[in-house]
């Protein structure tokens, strides 16, 4: 470091930088910048890598120096892939999603529409009861819940892994304290041209409130699509599997042979893109929604 | 968003005519989830009490048979049950010590006007969100190999390693830690981010006049406003710790037989939720299983409690929801 000193000026307005500071600190904004971008590279490539990866030999998987672009093009591992399971889980984790994320906003919507619309008695305990659920980690519920499932013969169903999850009170909570910011006179307006209440929940107040229910859906669909814990103690039959199952099934695998390594990579890139898709396309709604669930 | 919010919800909602529709409305849009939510929420959690003190097997005919505490007994005997709850708390240390300065400086310098490649930087560092958890354990197993994983061969450029990360006790700690860093460190930043966005340039001008250098309104500007905003960061980071699983199974996956794992080598990466998968499914003790659940529960909200209270957040100013 070179001592550069410049002479203060005993004024209220910051000193016009003399050359060297300036040009230091431009060498130090831009060695910031390299450091970034360096950083966010190396966050990049463990997906580099995997989509890479999926399309390379097994031998060139297993060898080093890594190869950032596949040496020879090989899509064995997709090829691979398509005989076992994993179309099937594919559009069975997509029909489970869809379903869940949908049933969730409808059922939780109408709820945080009750509390955040009516008053009626016991609208508080019972509010209060619903945000202390939030509290409840889904581990503890976990073994009850499976002895739950035995008892109504859910095992291996996929009611067991919707229904389950669809009263859900951190969405009942986002969602309330959105409608409940919603001006009353526009509830009142509608009532006095006679909409019915359903229509004014169904009408009004869910599209005022599109973008937090869109929020919502994104951080459902992500939570949805990555649930692993729950389907992997309540399904046996591999047909019924979801992704992050049916994934971890080949993984096992590979246990036995290591040429299903580029298949595990091919499968995980196939289950990434369409995570990946909603979330870049909600990017704006999902970091609104974590910072609206925060203010709340 | 603000203004409006603070109003409607701290002013008292007029009420409205009651019709004879509108009177029973709450209850019919109430209803469906007041149903699923006692059979799958309220019902499972004091079932879930119930089975922590019955011994069951889960077998088919085997009813749970009460056994009083002995589940809770045996479990703080249970030099796995220790060994479990202070994994989980390394992690979570761990996590928090690497994640939440790592998150705070990626969102300074994104914040800053000079920045170049913005939405790049950004896409790139909030895209470990859009990425599934097991997919990310899968990756960082091949990321982590003893003998093609790029991990190694980099040190292997400065002469260092081999390492079986995953195989050796020493590593696999370190290794979770490392795998929590790429996924976990996102979300606090956003966080960050929008608490950044929250900051009123003025006080930045303020304190240029008041001639406080970069280093001095970072400190006495920034970072005490930054505190609500790190002490939710820090509960959120400290919940997901406790509850982890997911990235541990898959990621010890081949340091047992598949589906069996113990929490790798010498029970390293054992947490308590893995404890718990492992009394229930392993070793078929799904009342003690239960037991270890609700001790989850309460280790939880303690330390939740805990943080809020030493941080003095709870409720000092109407920053409730008016209820």
């Amino acid at each position: 470091m070179p001592a550069t000193d410049t002479e203060r000026r005993p004024t209220a307005i910051p000193a016009r930088p003399r050359d060297a500071s300036l040009y230091r600190r431009r060498a130090v904004r831009t060695l910031i910048q390299v450091l970034l971008v360096v950083a966010a590279l190396v966050a990049l490539y463990p997906l580099i890598f995997m989509v890479s990866g999926s399309f390379k030999r097994v031998s060139e998987l297993t060898s080093l120096p890594p190869t950032l672009i596949p040496r020879a093009f090989d899509p064995s591992g997709y090829e691979q892939l398509a005989t076992t399971g994993f179309p099937r889980w594919f559009a069975n984790s997509i029909v489970v999603t869809a379903l869940r994320v949908t049933l969730t906003i409808l059922v939780s919507s109408m709820a945080a529409f009750a509390f955040a619309i009516y008053r009626f008695p016991f609208r508080r305990t019972l509010f209060i009861v619903v945000v202390g659920s939030l509290l409840l980690p889904f581990e503890v519920l976990y073994l009850p819940l499976l002895s739950l499932m035995i008892d109504l013969d859910w095992m291996n169903t996929y009611q067991a892994l919707i229904l389950p999850f669809v009263a859900s009170g951190f969405t009942v909570f986002v969602i309330h304290q959105y409608m409940v910011s919603l001006p009353s006179e526009l509830i009142q307006a509608a009532r006095v041209d006679g909409a019915s209440e359903w229509r004014i929940y169904w009408n009004v107040a869910m599209p005022l409130a599109r973008p937090i229910l869109g929020a919502i859906s994104v951080i459902l669909f992500i939570q949805t699509w990555n649930s692993f814990f729950w389907p992997l103690i309540v399904l046996q039959d591999t047909d019924l599997f979801v992704l992050p199952v049916g994934l971890t099934a080949l993984l096992a695998r590979v246990f036995h042979e290591q040429d299903m390594w580029t298949a595990v990579l091919a499968g995980s890139t196939l289950m990434t893109i369409p995570m990946v898709i909603v979330f870049l396309v909600m990017q704006r709604q999902l970091v609104a929604g974590l910072t609206e669930g925060f203010k709340a | 968003m603000g203004s409006r919010s603070e109003e409607s919800r701290t002013g008292a909602r007029p009420l409205f005519r009651a019709s004879r529709e509108s009177r029973l409305a709450p209850y019919l849009f109430l209803a469906p989830f007041l149903i699923l939510f006692t059979i799958f929420t309220i019902y499972p959690a004091a079932l879930g009490i119930y089975l922590s003190l019955t011994k069951w097997t889960g077998a088919v005919g085997q009813e749970p048979e009460l056994i009083g505490l002995a589940n809770y007994r045996r479990m703080l005997k249970d030099p796995s049950f220790i060994t479990s709850l202070t994994n989980t708390a390394w992690l979570a240390v761990g996590a928090v010590v690497l994640i939440v300065p790592t998150a705070l400086l990626l969102a300074v310098v994104l914040n800053t006007h000079w920045i170049r490649l913005r939405t790049f930087l950004r896409t790139a560092f909030f895209l470990p969100i859009g990425t599934p958890t097991v997919v990310i354990a899968m990756v960082f197993i091949v990321l982590y190999s003893e003998h093609y994983g790029a991990l190694n061969w980099l040190l292997g450029l400065f002469g260092v390693g081999p390492f079986n990360f995953t195989g050796t006790p020493a590593f696999v700690k370190p290794a979770i830690v490392g795998l929590l860093l790429w996924q976990w460190t996102s979300v606090p930043m956003i966080y960050f981010l929008a608490g950044l966005q929250g900051i009123p340039p003025s006080l930045y001008d303020a304190a240029l006049v008041d001639g406080a250098g970069p280093w001095a309104s970072f400190r006495r500007v920034t970072l005490p406003l930054l505190r609500p905003v790190s002490l939710l960061v820090l509960v959120l980071l400290v919940n997901d710790a406790i509850r982890i699983f997911d990235q541990i199974f898959i990621l010890l996956f081949f340091t047992g037989a598949p589906y069996q794992t113990s929490g790798g080598p010498g029970e390293q990466g054992l947490t308590l939720v893995l404890y718990m998968y492992r009394s229930a499914f392993r070793f078929r003790e799904l009342g003690f299983g239960a037991a270890v659940g609700v001790s989850i529960f309460v280790l939880g909200l303690g330390i939740a409690l805990m943080q809020l209270w030493r941080f003095g957040a709870l409720r000092k100013e109407g920053g409730g929801a008016g209820y």
